[in-house]
């Protein structure tokens, strides 16, 4: 998968979306090695025919032709008559970065080592090539090839019996050439796939940093304007008042750096990003109500904190941060212009309850599990869908917990997590 | 215009009481005295729906809860016995979006002022959609 993704992303030097929008590139490099130089003309005849005969030499690389009837199945093949320049003629294709996919291995090579040997060399540096070993008689058995080339690489190997037919040929050329592109294939969407899910889940992120962001704007605008108008008006002021003003200026900065502290950690770009701690749920609580304190207040919600037990819990606090700064936004979101939001902090020895309760339409009880999914959103352009599938995924996966969303049997909706204290939960 | 400057009613309105302290602050020391303050938006709203209080200017912080600044200013251009009262709208960098800017130029505010700024600032803008020249006009200066 690594070699794959390095491979094909251009090498722009810029990690993100380095993968997206790549195709995969088939490979239909075929590597033969045989001592005789008969039986290297009929891999020449059948995999690559119809070319004008080269003179023989060590090393040749053929193509085949392009045929409109078979356009899939045009390979590059490469020709060694010993063990010495099959390595070499290997290598330089590791190297250029176009590996073989497979290759056709005799097994007596006239030299020291074999053709088992040569493909154990090989599978160090490719591990994914398709080796097909062609032998005169069967002088090894399968579970000694077993043994020689290791029990991983079972899937790796097969083998043909000489003399071969073009048929025998031209079926494994096919089987494992179209065999390796389908892997590489699957292995370059899953990594788009990881690579688009990751870029998602950091959209969403900024999403809730920019809905803060107003907020916390508007605050240091606030706290500015305290400096700067006590510093000029402080300017003409007699030494006495000049002293209490410059106070003032103190605390309006502490307070601009507090701020400033807890919105690095919501956005990632502070320390402690990413790392599991010993934290307090109420902490990350009265962190969340701090960054939303504009949004709540310009949108009339009060605030109540029906429960907040003191327990320590191990757990990521910027992640668990964007989880209560979602809920609560959504929570904001469905209660349009005033309202009440609950929240409790419950400890039962071996979980943590978080609960987010507010006092809007709830949610229709077919749509329940729908809003969890990635992507659905009642909100149009202007919901991102993610806001719950992320939680969920930070609360469930990151912290083994549970979060469920449920309408609360008065009014509103309730979302309520579950973390396990130790870190352990369901499935530790 | 030649209006004495100390006789210019003006209405702070912020609910933020530091950011008011420092603006009422500011409008003495430019030489006014006729200050009113609205602690928050509903408060101004019935300020500027009552016209029995005179007002030349006012100064308005614009995102407040409940009430936004643009509901005042609103309010201040629906009454017609407020047909000469300017309107400065406060705001922080971030909120300067757009469609704001666009919204409050529909309801024709005169100046808006960005957070933080300084005193000179604030009587600059004053000047301007007081229409008085610099200096010319007036008695008292900052
Ligand atoms: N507190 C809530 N009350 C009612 N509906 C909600 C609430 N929270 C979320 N929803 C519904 O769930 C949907 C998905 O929420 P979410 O995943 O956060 O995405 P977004 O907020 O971007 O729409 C919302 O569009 C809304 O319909
Ligand atoms: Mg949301």
């Amino acid at each position: 998968m690594k070699n794959t993704a390095k491979k094909l992303s251009p090498q722009t030097g810029d990690d993100s979306g380095a993968l997206i929008g790549v195709a995969h590139n088939w490979n239909k490099r075929i590597l033969v090695v045989d001592d005789e130089p008969g039986i290297c003309e009929s891999y020449a005849d059948i995999l690559a025919p119809k070319k004008n005969v080269l003179p023989l030499r060590s090393t040749r690389t053929l193509s085949r032709p392009p045929n409109e009837a078979d356009p899939g199945y045009e390979f590059e093949v490469t020709i060694c008559d010993s063990y010495d320049t099959a390595w070499e003629a290997f290598q330089k294709a590791q190297k250029d970065g176009r590996p073989f996919a497979m290759g056709f291995f005799d097994v007596m090579l006239g030299a020291e080592k074999d053709g088992y040997d040569l493909v154990k060399e090989m599978h160090n540096l490719n591990p994914d090539l398709y080796a097909v070993f062609v032998t005169a008689y069967n002088d090894r058995t399968i579970e000694s090839i077993n043994s020689h080339l290791g029990a991983k690489k079972v899937d790796r190997w097969d083998y043909l019996n000489k003399p071969f037919t073009q048929g025998e040929i031209l079926q494994k050329a096919r089987n494992f050439i179209t065999l390796w592109n389908l892997e590489k294939e699957g292995e370059l969407k899953t990594a788009q796939l990881a690579e688009a899910q990751a870029r998602l889940m950091e959209g969403e992120r900024m999403a809730s940093v920019a809905a803060v962001a107003r907020g916390v704007t508007h605050e240091f605008g606030n706290i500015l304007m305290q400096i700067m108008g006590k510093a000029d008006l402080c300017r003409k002021k007699e030494p006495q008042e000049m002293k209490a003003g410059l106070e003032r200026i103190l605390e309006a900065s502490q307070r601009a750096n507090e701020i400033l502290e807890k919105f690095k950690n919501l956005s990632g770009t502070g320390e402690g990003h990413n790392q599991k701690d010993w934290v307090f749920p109420h902490h990350v609580l009265d962190e969340a109500l701090d960054l939303l304190e504009h949004q709540l207040k310009t949108a009339n919600v009060k605030v109540t904190i029906i429960k907040r037990d003191l327990v320590k819990v191990r757990a990521n606090a910027t992640s668990l941060l964007q989880v209560l700064v979602n809920l609560s936004i959504n929570a904001v979101h469905a209660m349009g212009n005033s309202g009440q939001i609950d929240y409790a902090i419950v400890n039962d020895g071996k979980w943590v309850e978080l609960r987010v309760r507010d006092y809007g339409p709830g949610i229709k009880r077919e749509l329940l599990d729908k809003v969890l999914e990635p992507f659905f959103t009642t909100k149009g352009k202007k919901g991102t869908g993610l806001g719950l599938s992320i939680s969920r995924e930070i609360v469930e996966m990151e912290h083994r917990g549970q979060l469920k969303v449920v309408n609360h049997p008065v009014k509103g909706l309730e979302v309520i997590i579950r973390i396990p204290v130790d870190g352990e939960g369901q499935y530790g | 215009m030649g209006k004495p400057l100390f006789d210019l009613p003006i209405l702070v309105v912020d609910d933020d009481a530091m950011v008011r302290g420092v603006v009422v602050e500011y409008l003495k020391d430019l030489g006014f005295s006729n200050i009113l303050e609205a602690k928050n938006s509903q408060h101004g709203l019935k300020l500027i729906q009552n016209s029995k209080f005179p007002l030349g200017l006012v100064l308005s912080d614009w995102e407040m809860p409940g009430v936004s600044g643009l509901v005042l200013l609103k309010a201040l251009r629906k009454n017609p016995g407020r047909k000469g009262t300017r309107f400065i709208m406060i705001t922080s960098q971030r909120s300067m979006e757009r469609f704001k800017i666009t919204q409050a130029a529909q309801w024709a505010v005169n100046a808006y002022i960005i957070k933080p700024f300084t005193c000179d600032v604030l009587k600059e803008k004053i000047w301007q959609v007081m229409g008085w020249d610099e200096g010319g006009g007036t008695q008292a200066t900052g």
